[in-house]
């Protein structure tokens, strides 16, 4: 074989050629994909479009049919005249876009993997995808060239590979997100392991928790009824609904929920086990489809604990793991892992080991402070807001008048639980670590490392800014979103940001420093 | 205010952005409109009563009164608009009703891509985007002029960080 690569060897990983330095020689001077780029996208743009087809086909339109394919090609084809690629110094440029018009520069540094991949289409028309997986850039976490000729792709993938290892290796392996595998670690600490009695316990009290308050609606409605403050049904539905008691019917489902449940946690979380090797954690589990997951400490972001009233009587919760994935299908299977049940002792120590990347294991949990009382006024006004009229108009619509008599009981809940929300909302920051909570009825306890945040926002409506409000986002890298510390006071929210080093003059970022009343003059200024 | 200092001045966007937010805001407000509209035309003849015509009086004075809104939020929002590049990091202020705010640091600076929609082009300006390594990163800066653009891509670049994003 002269120029044309074998399919096989074209998926094999780029040589990891040892010939050095990237010169520039290398460079490679703008150009476009392969010329049968359009005619490839072409037909995914096509099947995507398959009920237009359908219909172009049974309303026999075929003139419709040519026109459409014929304008799609020409489109894809217009693209491809607009999208050109170029290696230079400072990275891989690629230029795209018609209407808008984009440039971007991937520096080098930056590429964890490099991947090759045809699909049918590339096969049939002798093209190659090129995929490039960043260094957990959110977002865009891969760049994708499709279509590029075979022998083009190997050439570019060798380079920018051999460009990616030569290049600085501070950049590369300082133990954070490089995808290194290293040599099989010694011996494997256990962690965590979960039984199956914990599992039917996880599944008992997760979801037949939220039917709880359904059942206790439709029993005092029946009360109602039974009192005679219902006026007697007439349609078909409630009459054969009025066969069965509504309570007996939200029992049975109650009862299907549960066995639902259980059976789902047990089938998906069989035999969970966490443990440790060296700088991996490795989680196991499953019942028919066993499933083994590792993940570099270095990936983790930031662990959420979390618990309800009921699993909190039983010391139990439950733990999230939000790591920088790349997502797609680039991550090679570093997805977060989650323990749906576990004692909330545990929890925090395995919490402390994960979290132990980017803060020393000894590091003392923050202290604690409630944010201000505004907020709680806050949770107050906005729950009323939402669930008082709600239940006024459910009550309405089917009891008429006398559905109104549950308006001050929901007027008392919402304010309650508001109270409760208000007040269930703390933030603490030490030396290397943000913890942040809230919630009732679903309390969660986000830890974020200081050395993980990417960048810091404050966001204020100006309800939040007229209380002295703002919510602040802590984002992290990964495609997930980040940590949103919500209606936190804004000097205590500009304490948190200069803990985090992210901004030295954390003062600037201050959103509620314009009185909210003062938007006219600052329009007419 | 390249290399400034941590106190450097903050910098308003190029005023022509005013144009920007107004004309693509009154479009996207006029396709609305205009959905609405059909929809209306479309009970209308399909209908036997047919619609009331204030409901296309109502429709036509949103389509009047659009246009010195959105002046005015263009206005306001320009107002707001400021960004700063210190020695360590990007900050920017901005939002009428909801005012944002946000910091990243060099070190986190990944990527730098420029975009420039129809109506930037007309006029001249770029987005800059700054990318970290968290798809939540608020760092878009629209409105650059011309001859700000590529000294800006070119400063931040150079600045952007080492570390692998984790």
């Amino acid at each position: 074989m002269t120029d044309r690569p074998q399919p096989r060897e074209i998926l094999r990983p780029p040589p990891a050629s040892s010939s050095g330095v990237v010169s520039a020689d290398d460079w490679i001077s703008a150009r476009h994909l392969h010329p049968f780029s359009p005619l490839s996208t072409w037909v995914v743009a096509a099947v995507r479009i398959w009920p237009l087809w359908l219909i172009a086909l049974t309303r026999s339109a075929g003139l419709l049919l040519v026109v459409v394919a014929g304008a799609l090609l020409a489109w894809r084809f217009v693209v491809w005249f607009r999208t050109t690629y170029e290696v230079g110094p400072e990275g891989l440029v690629i230029r795209s876009g018609v209407w808008w018009r984009t440039v971007q520069t991937v520096p080098p540094q930056r590429i964890q993997q490099v991947d090759q991949r045809r699909g049918i289409r590339h096969q049939v028309l002798g093209l190659v995808e090129l995929r490039l997986g960043l260094a957990g850039t959110g977002q865009v976490n891969e760049v994708s060239l499709d279509s590029l000729g075979e022998a083009e792709a190997v050439r570019l993938a060798a380079m920018l590979d051999r460009w990616r290892r030569s290049g600085p290796q501070d950049s590369v392996d300082d133990g954070g997100g490089s995808v290194v595998w290293s040599p099989p670690e010694p011996a494997a600490v256990p962690l965590l392991r979960l039984t199956t009695k914990q599992l039917v316990i996880a599944g008992l009290t997760s979801r037949s928790l939220w039917l709880a308050p359904l059942a206790a609606v439709a029993v005092s409605f029946q009360l109602l009824s039974d009192l005679g403050l219902v006026e007697e049904s007439q349609s078909t539905v409630e009459r054969g609904l009025a066969a069965m008691s509504p309570a007996a019917v939200l029992v049975i489902l109650l009862a299907v929920v549960s066995v639902a449940s259980v059976g789902f946690t047990v089938l998906s979380h069989f035999n969970l086990t966490v443990e440790r090797r060296g700088s991996q954690i490795g989680v196991r589990r499953g019942l028919i489809e066993v499933r083994h997951a590792t993940l570099p400490l270095g990936r983790v972001q930031v662990v959420r604990v979390g618990t309800n009233p009921i699993r909190r009587r039983l010391g139990l919760g439950t733990l999230d793991v939000r790591t920088a994935d790349l997502g797609g299908d680039i991550g090679g299977g570093l997805h977060s892992a989650s323990v749906p049940i576990g004692d909330l002792n545990e929890l925090t120590a395995l919490t402390r080991v994960l979290l132990s990347a980017a803060t020393p294991v000894d590091t003392p949990d923050p202290p604690m402070r409630r944010h201000r009382r505004a907020a709680t006024r806050r949770a107050m006004v906005r729950r009323t807001i939402r669930i008082v009229p709600l239940v006024a108009a459910v009550g309405w619509v089917f009891a008429g008048v006398a559905g109104l008599a549950l308006t001050p009981a929901a007027f008392v809940i919402a304010v309650m639980s508001g109270w409760l929300y208000g007040r269930s909302l703390f933030t603490g920051v030490g030396e290397h670590l943000i913890v942040t909570e809230r919630g009732v009825f679903s309390w969660r306890r986000w830890s974020v490392p200081l050395a993980r945040i990417q960048s810091v926002g404050l966001s204020a409506n100006p309800f939040q800014r007229r209380l002295g409000l703002t919510d602040l986002r802590l984002d992290v890298a990964g495609a997930s979103t980040g940590v949103t510390i919500r209606d936190i006071g804004i000097s205590q929210a500009i304490e948190v940001i200069a803990a985090t080093r992210v901004c030295p003059t954390a003062e600037v970022l201050n959103v509620v420093n314009t009185p909210w009343w003062r938007l006219a003059d600052e329009i007419s200024r | 205010m390249h290399g400034g200092a941590l106190g450097a001045e903050f910098e308003p966007l190029a005023p022509r952005v005013r144009w920007v937010w107004f004309v693509s805001g009154v479009i996207s407000d006029l396709i609305g409109i205009a959905v609405l509209a059909g929809l209306a035309a479309l009970v209308d003849l399909r209908t036997e009563t047919g619609l009331a015509p204030w409901v296309y009086l109502a429709l036509a004075t949103v389509a009047v009164a659009v246009i010195p809104l959105r002046a005015l939020y263009a206005r306001a929002a320009y107002r707001r608009w400021r960004f700063r590049l210190t020695s360590t990091g990007v900050e920017l202020v901005h939002g009428v009703l909801w005012r944002r705010s946000s910091a990243m640091p060099f070190l986190r600076l990944q990527q730098v891509d420029t975009t420039q929609g129809p109506i930037e082009r007309a006029l001249g300006l770029t987005t800059i985007q700054l990318r970290s390594a968290a798809a939540t990163t608020d760092a878009t800066i629209p409105g650059i002029a011309p001859d700000r653009v590529e000294d800006l891509r070119r400063d931040l670049l150079a600045r952007a960080g080492r570390d692998d994003g984790t």
